[in-house]
């Protein structure tokens, strides 16, 4: 039986966190991946050639025969927009200046898609079928993460 | 096939965090909580901000626990006799503890207790500290300690309201 | 309910910080425990895995996101928690999944990264304490082993010597554990005199914070003969909880823990323990614990367990070698794995294949145990050379 609550003295909620912070490592084939993208402005894919999958970014393994991979390949940083969001809040449902557009790109030559930005001047050019391809940051500003990657644009 | 003597697992030092040798990404969750006291936990603060230690009693298991709750979790029936008890207890058992959650010195050592509470169960208490004052080598198993309530004014309804439990002198208390 | 065996196992090395992400020690793991017994990810009916809080590494739905490195990928897969119990919790699920007759062949794999929670993984162990009752006072995990720790020592006039003992061992034993994280010769002297953190616990009576992965394979009797020549079956499962109103039952003694042995000991056909049982690998997360859970585990009477490791009766040449690995204390604790690690050693020490650290015999049955959640659980798996009778 649950009484009724009385007054709003009788309500009590404990306001708290909890106080941690992560630090990833990106691991051996997540280091080549972002080395790549750091230091050539390359997208660096792993081949597993039992399974005919190209993944991107670089693995450590073939998830589908549980193979060591060691062979890595730059997979070009062009292919065809597959689908398209367009975000206009933030998180906290505030009203973004600028609308964000996402991307899953279908990489030439990569299995499945890879998730990033699209670079466009009005909204109506980011099309399912698009052709797009990487504009990366300058390698001064390049620190070896996913946003070396600037974005795609539309070719 | 016995266990390989050379097994995988790369041990990383300091030094390949700070150098760059290995890519890192740091994150942090964006999570704040409020958690409800709930209907139980509700009234033992409000009884805490009157300066009076609830309990519950369950007659069926004959048992009296600290803090208050809706529920036996022994025979399952709803608990609703609400128990005061005394504002005294005995150490079940402590601490004396030197370091914080994230490893650092504290100044003055906490000694969090386990103090069973006078009018509950035997073996029935709660987690408070002690006295920080008391001298750690005259903390005993076994000792008798009495609530030290904050004043009523400052008192909201909280765990805290008891600031701690100091040594209960003899001869004082009942 | 079908036979079930461990036919193969694997365990990355245990270390502070690894390079290798989550996935990557899962996969390690993973794919030694399937090469030790010849299988292929491809041949598994089911994969279980274990693994501690998602505050640890800040990812939500972790069983899932290591799903790949667990060998999952498109199969029945089911990820099983009690916090530090879960290492020998995990097992007894693919057990059950194996057992029931819904599949002949289960990877169970368990992965712990603590190092990725920052700046200390105790800032996710403090979300275990009541928010509303105990938070506001500041607690944090040392507290509650301080706690339990002095109880056991006042109840029952136990010394500190006798229970750094129990670090000199483990610390000790693992200098023969290729996983090993903290292997090191120590003297009682040198336990004693290391900081006190939260007093009765000194820091060389905690295991370290690790990185690692551990896993074995389970095999339905008649698939088990044929993956391996030298299954070892699990004769019994127990696992118990209790309240998790800890102050308001008496921590001198784990009584669940004594309630999930029973359980497995029932299934086993144990009827007493200290003399059917030959080694044991208790969960030594604190030097203290050790000896509390071989009291639970009824290889010993209440307060008997310091005696025993002062006598030497539970170092590897003794008559009930405890923690031959070298424990947490000395392989590590990255939590889910290190359970898990101890059913490893159960496995490799009844095969004969311990290598430096393999007991004389090799020992017909061991015990392995696991402990967690709010001092609320215990977990407990018995295994052997000898077939189950039923």
């Amino acid at each position: 039986m649950i009484p009724h609550v009385e007054t709003n003295q009788d309500l009590r909620a404990w306001p708290g966190d909890i106080p941690v912070e992560h630090l990833y490592t990106a691991g051996p084939a997540g280091d080549a991946a972002l080395r790549a993208m750091k230091e050539r402005a390359a997208l660096l894919g792993s081949r597993c050639n039992a399974c005919a999958v190209t993944y991107v970014p670089a693995r450590y393994f073939c998830e589908r025969c549980f193979a060591r991979l060691n062979e890595t390949v730059d997979v070009p940083a062009r292919g065809i927009v597959k689908a398209v969001a367009v975000v206009s809040e933030d998180r906290d449902r505030k009203p973004l200046r600028k609308p964000v557009v996402l991307g899953l790109v279908a990489l030439e030559g990569a299995t499945g898609v890879f998730l990033h930005r699209l670079g466009v001047k009005k909204l109506d050019q980011a099309k399912v079928g698009a052709r797009v391809e990487a504009v990366w940051k300058p390698p001064e500003e390049r620190t070896g993460s996913v946003e070396d990657l600037l974005h795609f644009r539309v070719v | 096939m016995s266990q390989p003597s050379q097994t995988p697992g790369t041990a990383l030092r300091a030094e390949d965090f700070s150098s760059g040798r290995v890519i890192t990404v740091r994150d942090r969750l964006f999570t704040r909580y409020a958690w409800d006291a709930g209907v139980a936990i509700g009234r033992y603060l409000a009884g805490l901000r009157r300066g009076v230690i609830l309990g519950s009693r369950c007659p069926k298991c004959d048992r009296t626990v600290v803090p208050v709750r809706s529920f036996c979790e022994r025979c399952f029936s709803a608990l609703v006799d609400e128990v005061p008890l005394t504002d005294r207890g005995t150490v079940n058992t402590f601490s004396v503890t030197y370091v914080t959650w994230d490893m650092k010195k504290l100044e003055k050592p906490l000694i969090p207790a386990v103090i069973e509470i006078e009018g509950a169960s035997k073996g029935c208490g709660i987690l408070h500290l002690l006295d920080p004052d008391l001298d750690p080598k005259t903390v005993k198993v076994g000792m008798r300690v009495r609530a030290v309530w904050k004043g009523t004014r400052s008192r909201e309804g909280a765990i805290t309201d008891i600031r701690h439990f100091a040594r209960l002198e003899e001869g004082a208390g009942a | 309910m079908r036979r079930v065996a461990i036919v193969g196992a694997g365990m990355t090395k245990f270390v502070r910080r690894a390079h290798e992400t989550a996935k990557e020690l899962t996969f390690e793991a993973s794919r030694l425990a399937l090469e030790s017994c010849g299988m292929k990810r491809q041949d598994l009916g089911c994969v279980v895995h274990g693994t501690a809080p998602d505050a640890f590494d800040g990812f939500h739905m972790k069983g899932e996101f290591l799903l790949d490195g667990s060998g999952g990928f498109g199969k029945p897969y089911m990820r099983c928690y009690v916090g530090g119990g879960t290492g020998v919790f995990a097992p007894i699920h693919g057990f059950l999944h194996v057992a029931s007759g819904l599949f002949d062949t289960c990877l169970v794999v368990c992965e712990e990264k603590m190092s990725s929670c920052q700046p200390h993984p105790q800032g996710a162990f403090i979300s275990i304490f009541d928010h509303t009752t105990e938070r506001p006072l500041g607690p944090n995990l040392l507290w509650i082993f301080a706690l339990e720790m002095n109880r056991y020592m006042s109840v029952h006039g136990i010394k500190l010597e006798d229970i750094a003992r129990v670090s000199v061992k483990n610390k000790g034993n693992a200098l023969d554990h290729p996983s090993a994280q903290l292997g090191e010769k120590l003297t009682v002297e040198q336990v004693l005199q290391s900081e006190i953190m939260a007093w009765p616990v000194h820091r060389l009576m905690v295991s370290p914070t690790s990185d690692g992965a551990a896993a074995v394979i389970l095999a339905a009797e008649g698939v088990a003969e044929k993956l391996t020549d030298k299954p070892v079956w699990i004769q019994g499962v127990g696992w118990n909880l209790d309240t998790a109103y800890w102050t308001n039952r008496d921590l001198y003694y784990p009584e669940y823990v004594e309630k999930a042995a029973r359980m497995a000991y029932g299934m086993a056909g144990i009827r007493e323990p200290s003399k059917e049982i030959n080694f044991a690998e208790p969960y030594d997360p604190f030097a203290y614990k050790e000896l509390h859970h071989m009291e639970g585990l009824l290889l010993c009477g209440k307060g008997e367990a310091p005696r025993l490791t002062a006598d030497g009766v539970t170092a590897r040449t003794g008559n009930l070698p405890t923690c031959p690995s070298g424990g947490l204390l000395g392989v590590g604790n990255p939590i889910a794995a290190a359970g898990m690690m101890k059913v490893c050693e159960l496995f490799w020490q009844c095969r004969g294949e311990a290598g430096k650290r393999q007991i004389p015999g090799p020992p017909k049955r061991g015990v392995a145990q696991a402990w967690g959640d709010l001092m609320q659980v215990g977990t407990v798996l018995v295994v052997g050379s000898e077939k189950p009778k039923t």
